[in-house]
């Protein structure tokens, strides 16, 4: 049994014309001690995929269909009481703002102690001591010092580093991170990624981790999922994705990178993500797609990939097709 | 192209800001020495808090400079289109040895003169275009502001301009709230080029852009810069951009510039220990074999309170006695023409 499984998720946001999915027919599966990334351009509902395993999505959307199975333990259906016993404790979650994430008026020891006492653990002084302890662990200099710290007192990175203590007070088996690193400069958002692959080591910690760099991704992931438009359009071992990306979608990704090994300059892909309301059935990278074709405006299933569990919603991956002239040939070529 | 002087040249630079409380003084730069070349790209990196947007700002007479120099050597094409700048450069330029024109010192009004040479675009862009504007009026704005232009000329222009940076014409009526964030840096690009500035300061100008959007930009800059011959200063914390976009590198740490030399010849082989550390820094993939051992620890001190000597010595593997008594000088050489400040550089620690 996967420690979280989702099936055909669909999140609503409800509007004057009706009723629009945000993030529609999402599936993916993550293993005790698995790393998944989850890539894709702004708007294209990423945070939203990870607030919704949560349990905190904002008002306004919902969960109109699917299911969310933790350890087989199904949530979605689930009152606030009971997914917040998940949240924080099995599951935790750290976001991009780190110093927007913590209360200001509170001290830091304070907020690690709350954490410690919602799972019910210890007495009073325990908590004291853990807190401490906890911020040791995330690395950092004086934490007895830190803990009577307020948040304006940290830089940036060191406010990261105390949610990543409060994340892992509850000893989650599940990391969901939201961009953790990218409002940080290079150096500490190095060390912080050294920090979580040694925790990820000690703890055999499982990551859902979403980010927009792919260096990122690939120094921390087992496995990458790619999203579009609300859906995903590719999934595949890192290695795999990186050497031999599938999605027109995906290489215009990669193309778009900036990399230190590359002389000339990133190419662009051309226009933007769709907003939710512009939606279409079929493929929806199809409007920027160079290697469109009629059978786009249909919807791809997913074509399987040599490596276990991956796959690809691309009808140039369709080889059983021979209507579809000379995009699809390309297609055959790369495979 | 090369005997000429450079298009600018900053000598000595010092910044000080007093601290909120206006008890510490916070020594933002530290003397810092650039020449930017005519249409020539050059990268700032640095962590925050190192002093790039104040370099920026410094350039542009956004802050004062408590020393040194800035001079601008302006094409004469670009000069005598503005009366008020060839005048200004008519009575304050330097001598035929030493052209340029000294920008520290300038008064209010010279400085405006001044800046339509300066095209500048800053990280956020929502935060920089007025919401009550128009499309058109906001990437104009520069014309209609020094009187160049109006009424039908005036839009014919913002056509022109939205064009060159690859939006659509119509989207001239719209306001700023009605673009994405990728729409909303190309409006700010636009407004910086209205006035076909010889030299373009970007400061995080594509860093909060998603990489799709991000390398149209890069392309578009590029573009600029081989057409008219465009020079920048392109500061990003981004290093992948900057040795992509840029063709010399300047490395930042703590007021001052530790590195400088060809991007190319930079990245591949940096020879301080701080521009190792961080290229060390930028996420790859765990390959195993690969020592880091330049990865620096903790985060730069505070400019507040700068360490003795060499600033990065207290996180430095290679810090030594002197290092923490003295700031090294810069060792230069010719061919590839490169500089880094390095005690270990000289003593041969560090090979050039
Ligand atoms: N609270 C909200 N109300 C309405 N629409 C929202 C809300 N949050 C996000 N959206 C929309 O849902 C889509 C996906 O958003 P998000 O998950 O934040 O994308 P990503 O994290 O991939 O950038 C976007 O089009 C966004 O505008
Ligand atoms: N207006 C100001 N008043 C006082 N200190 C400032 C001011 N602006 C910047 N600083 C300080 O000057 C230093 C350099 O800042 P900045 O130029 O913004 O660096 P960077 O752009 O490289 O992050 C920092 O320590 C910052 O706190
Ligand atoms: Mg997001
Ligand atoms: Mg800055």
């Amino acid at each position: 049994m996967p420690l979280l499984q989702v099936r055909d998720l669909c999140l609503t946001l409800p509007t004057r014309n009706g009723p629009i999915a945000v993030v529609e027919g999402l599936s993916f599966d993550i293993d005790e001690q698995d790393s998944l990334a989850l890539v894709g351009e702004s708007g294209c509902g990423k945070s939203l995929t990870a607030l919704a395993i949560m349990g905190l999505l904002p008002p306004a959307i919902s969960i109109s269909a699917g299911s969310i199975q933790f350890r087989g333990r199904e949530l979605v259906g689930c009152s606030d009481r009971q997914w917040r016993r998940f949240r924080g404790g099995a599951m935790a979650m750290v976001f991009q703002e780190p110093i927007a994430s913590l209360n200001p008026v509170l001290r830091i020891a304070t907020q690690i102690e709350e954490v410690l006492a919602l799972h019910g653990d210890g007495d009073r002084r325990w908590r004291k001591r853990q807190a401490v302890s906890l911020l040791e662990q995330v690395g950092l200099p004086d934490p007895a010092a830190l803990a009577r710290a307020y948040p304006h007192e940290l830089s940036g990175g060191m406010c990261q580093r105390v949610l990543l203590a409060m994340a892992l007070a509850g000893e989650p088996d599940l990391l969901i991170a939201d961009e953790p690193t990218t409002a940080l400069d290079v150096t500490v958002q190095a060390q912080i990624l050294d920090l979580l692959i040694e925790i990820r080591r000690q703890r055999g910690l499982a990551f859902l981790w979403i980010s927009h760099d792919l260096g990122v991704v690939s120094r921390l992931c087992d496995r990458v999922a790619v999203m579009y438009a609300g859906k995903l359009v590719e999934q595949q071992p890192v290695q795999t994705l990186f050497g031999n990306p599938r999605h027109p979608y995906t290489r215009g990704l990669m193309a778009a990178s900036p990399s230190l090994e590359q002389q000339a300059l990133p190419t662009g892909i051309p226009g933007r993500v769709p907003a939710p309301e512009d939606f279409t059935a079929g493929c929806r990278f199809r409007d920027r797609c160079s290697q469109a074709m009629e059978l786009c405006f249909e919807d791809p299933p997913a074509f399987p990939l040599e490596s276990e569990d991956a796959w690809v919603r691309c009808f140039l991956m369709d080889t059983s097709a021979t209507s579809a002239g000379e995009a699809l040939s390309n297609g055959e070529e790369a495979k | 192209m090369t005997s000429s002087s450079p298009l600018l040249q900053v000598r000595d630079l010092e910044v000080v800001y007093a601290s909120s409380s206006g008890r510490r003084q916070v020594r933002a730069l530290a003397g810092i020495d650039l020449q930017v070349q005519t249409q020539e790209c050059m990268g700032l990196v640095g962590e925050s808090g190192c002093g790039k947007s104040t370099l920026a700002k410094c350039l542009l007479g956004l802050v004062p400079a408590q020393q040194g120099s800035i001079k601008l050597s302006l094409p004469a094409e670009f000069r005598t289109r503005f009366p008020d700048l060839e005048q200004l450069w008519q009575s304050r330029s330097g001598s035929k040895t030493d052209p340029g024109l000294e920008l520290i010192g300038l008064s209010g009004k010279a400085w405006r003169a001044v800046r339509k040479a300066m095209g500048f675009v800053f990280q956020d862009p929502l935060a920089s275009l007025d919401p009550r504007m128009r499309a058109w009026q906001i990437v104009t704005e520069p014309l209609a502001m020094h009187g160049l232009a109006s009424g039908k000329a005036l839009r014919k222009k913002a056509d022109q301009l939205l064009d060159l940076v690859g939006l659509d014409t119509q989207v001239a009526l719209r306001y700023p709230r009605q673009f994405s964030g990728g729409q909303r840096q190309r409006l700010g690009i636009a407004r910086a080029l209205a006035l076909e500035p010889p030299l373009v300061i970007c400061d995080e100008a594509v860093s909060a852009l998603d990489v799709s959007v991000q390398a149209q930009i890069l392309t578009l800059l590029r573009e600029l810069q081989q057409s008219r011959g465009t020079s920048f200063v392109f500061i990003s914390h981004d290093l992948s951009v900057v040795k992509q976009i840029a063709q010399r590198t300047a490395v930042m740490y703590l007021g001052r510039i530790v590195e400088e030399g060809p991007s190319q010849d930079l990245f591949e082989d940096p020879w301080h220990p701080y521009s190792r550390a961080l290229l060390e820094a930028v996420p790859q993939p765990q390959v195993a074999g690969r020592e880091r051992q330049w990865l620096v620890a903790g985060e730069a001190p505070s400019p507040a309170n700068p360490p003795s000597g060499c600033s990065f010595h207290p996180r430095c593997p290679l810090a030594e006695d002197q290092c923490r008594r003295q700031f090294p000088p810069m060792i230069a050489a010719t061919a590839p023409s490169r500089q880094a400040a390095c005690f270990q550089l000289s003593s041969g620690e560090i090979s050039q």
